[in-house]
């Protein structure tokens, strides 16, 4: 399964790959990682179907933000689950998110637990 | 006229007398006047201006005390002194004492005049030739007016002492507004820029958690994977120095942990505007979060035995609340209050010396004046000042984040209130929390 993960901090890259070394290593995940909105957009439209099944994407980003990215690939690709992860977890954000169709919304310091739980529970 | 008798004559004097005394305080018409004023009438009234030379100036004396007393509900008593009758009955002097009472909206004032008259018939008419009005003043023994000048003079210097307080205290009140505007001004700045610095941090602060804790995860697998090598010094060593590591990474992430937690304080600080104010049982807040506060304490590792009593105004309207900044505001008070407590059972000559809480409500007025008292260690002078201001902590290493109560003054100063302090070294600290009920904006 494809994985993009969105995230304007490219050091998100390294983490996630650590967290999730055994499970790319034993070939359960693959993971792609943008660090714009643009560049997220871009990557989705390289295949067609995409092959990314899941996307999680950070909130605040100069340029696009993850909400507006959010819609524009709800629009798009509504087969694609789509989760934010944010340091700002207010009621703001999280409605807007939600009501916009994210599936999930994780707040930052991340729980890899529950990402985790959550990846699986979407390939099983 | 010469058929009249002495007695009819006195009558008749008396009763000029009489009409003009009713002239005088209004009590009659005008009209009644005509056949007693005579042209060259003249006398004296109880005021500097009042000398009266011809029946006109008389008239208008008249006009101006009618416009005077309309303002007034006037009341009199007429009290005869004296009276002489002269030349066969033709002539008399009547001299009598008037109690005058004037009441109005602004004023109440009691006074006496004392009246002189001289009737006397001129061209076969009983008519008034003088009058001399006077007031005494208000002292005895005071031929010359000394004592009443001194009087007044003493009563206008007090008067200037009790203004010139009055005015010493609305200063001191300014003065202190003053300096408590300054340091919230400093305080909301200062509570502005860390807010801005804590959105900054709180990226890199996770990236050090996430990545120390992976660290740790990782050495872990190491040591597993070290498990699968045959036993040497080396492994040995190697063991020995991955321990070393690990409780490196732990340091680091708890530190972390650490900064991150008085970030979030200060991120949910500055949160700010999201919340609702709206009308709130004091009471039912202030008893629950006093109740999960000291829940709290117990269930955490220094529990210590504390009384809590709740004095409760039962007659407390609905206040104005974000209930979910306030109850903030209640579990920081009540925590620091326990943490100070705790200090002083800590104390080897404190064996006796039990904990007590004292949180109380109480309406006045349009406010609502909430109390957290504790019988802990109190605050000295030298820390007093600095209490509010962010980061300011007096606990020790890791335990405090120096924001709680630099948050509690914000939100109370978002709910238009104020927050002060009362404190005695060794005895006890009072935070005292004034609310106005309802929100004005």
């Amino acid at each position: 399964m494809k994985i993009l993960i969105v995230d304007d901090e490219k050091d998100v890259e390294m983490l996630f790959r650590q967290k999730f070394r055994k499970e790319i290593k034993n070939k359960e995940i693959e993971m792609v990682f943008a660090f714009s909105g643009d560049e997220a957009l871009a990557l989705l439209e390289e295949a067609d179907p995409p092959e990314v099944m899941y996307v999680f994407s950070d909130i605040n980003m100069p340029g696009m933000t993850g909400l507006e990215l959010l819609e524009k690939v709800k629009a798009r690709f509504p087969m694609i689950n789509v989760s934010m992860i944010s340091a700002y977890g207010d009621s703001d954000n999280y409605n807007r998110a939600i009501s916009s169709g994210a599936k999930e919304f994780f707040t930052k310091p991340i729980d890899f637990e529950s990402l985790k739980k959550e990846i699986s529970e979407i390939k099983g | 006229m010469s058929e009249i008798t002495f007695a009819e004559k006195t009558i008749l004097l008396r009763d000029a007398n009489d009409r003009f005394i009713r002239l005088c305080i209004n009590e009659t018409n005008r009209s009644e006047g005509d056949d007693l004023i005579p042209a060259d009438i003249m006398g004296y009234g109880t005021t500097i201006d009042e000398l009266i030379t011809n029946r006109k100036e008389f008239i208008q004396l008249l006009d101006r005390q009618a416009e005077e007393m309309s303002k007034s509900i006037v009341s009199f008593e007429h009290i005869p002194v004296f009276e002489r009758i002269l030349n066969d009955g033709d002539t008399g002097i009547f001299v009598r004492e008037i109690l005058l009472d004037l009441k109005s909206d602004d004023y109440h004032v009691n006074f006496g005049i004392r009246i002189s008259v001289i009737v006397s018939l001129i061209d076969g008419a009983y008519k008034v030739v003088h009058w001399h009005g006077s007031a005494p003043v208000m002292s005895e023994n005071d031929t010359f007016h000394v004592k009443d000048i001194q009087g007044k003079t003493e009563k206008l210097e007090q008067q200037v002492k009790e203004r010139t307080a009055e005015l010493h205290a609305s200063l001191e009140k300014l003065r202190s507004a003053q300096e408590q505007l300054i340091v919230q001004e400093k305080l909301a700045s200062l509570g502005q820029l860390a807010a801005g610095i804590a959105h900054e941090i709180k990226n890199p602060m996770n990236f050090v958690n996430n990545f120390s804790e992976l660290s740790i995860e990782y050495v872990e697998e190491i040591r597993i994977e070290l498990m699968k090598i045959p036993a040497s010094d080396q492994t040995a060593e190697i063991t020995d120095l991955l321990n070393e590591l690990e409780s490196n990474l732990k340091k680091i992430h708890q530190h972390g942990t650490r900064a991150d937690n008085i970030v979030k304080s200060m991120l949910m600080h500055s949160r700010g505007g999201t919340g609702v104010m709206e009308p709130t049982n004091l009471n039912g807040l202030m008893s629950e979060y006093v109740n999960l506060a000291f829940h709290g304490m117990r269930a955490g590792k220094s529990a210590i035995n504390s009384k809590i009593t709740l004095d409760l105004d039962p007659h407390l309207p609905p206040v104005s609340l974000n209930t979910e900044d306030f109850s903030r505001v209640v579990l920081n008070l009540c925590k620091n209050a326990f943490d100070a407590m705790r200090e002083k059972t800590l104390k080897p000559e404190m064996e006796s010396y039990l904990p007590d809480l004292r949180v109380s409500t109480k309406h006045s007025g349009d406010k609502v004046v909430l109390t957290i008292a504790d019988n802990g260690p109190g605050v000295p002078d030298s820390i007093r000042q600095k209490l509010f201001e962010p980061f300011f902590t007096t606990k020790k290493g890791t335990e405090g984040t120096g924001l709680g109560l630099s948050i509690t003054h914000d939100i109370i100063k978002s709910h238009g209130g104020t927050i002060q302090i009362e404190t005695v070294p060794g005895e006890y600290t009072h935070f005292i929390i004034t609310l106005p009920i309802k929100q004005t904006k």
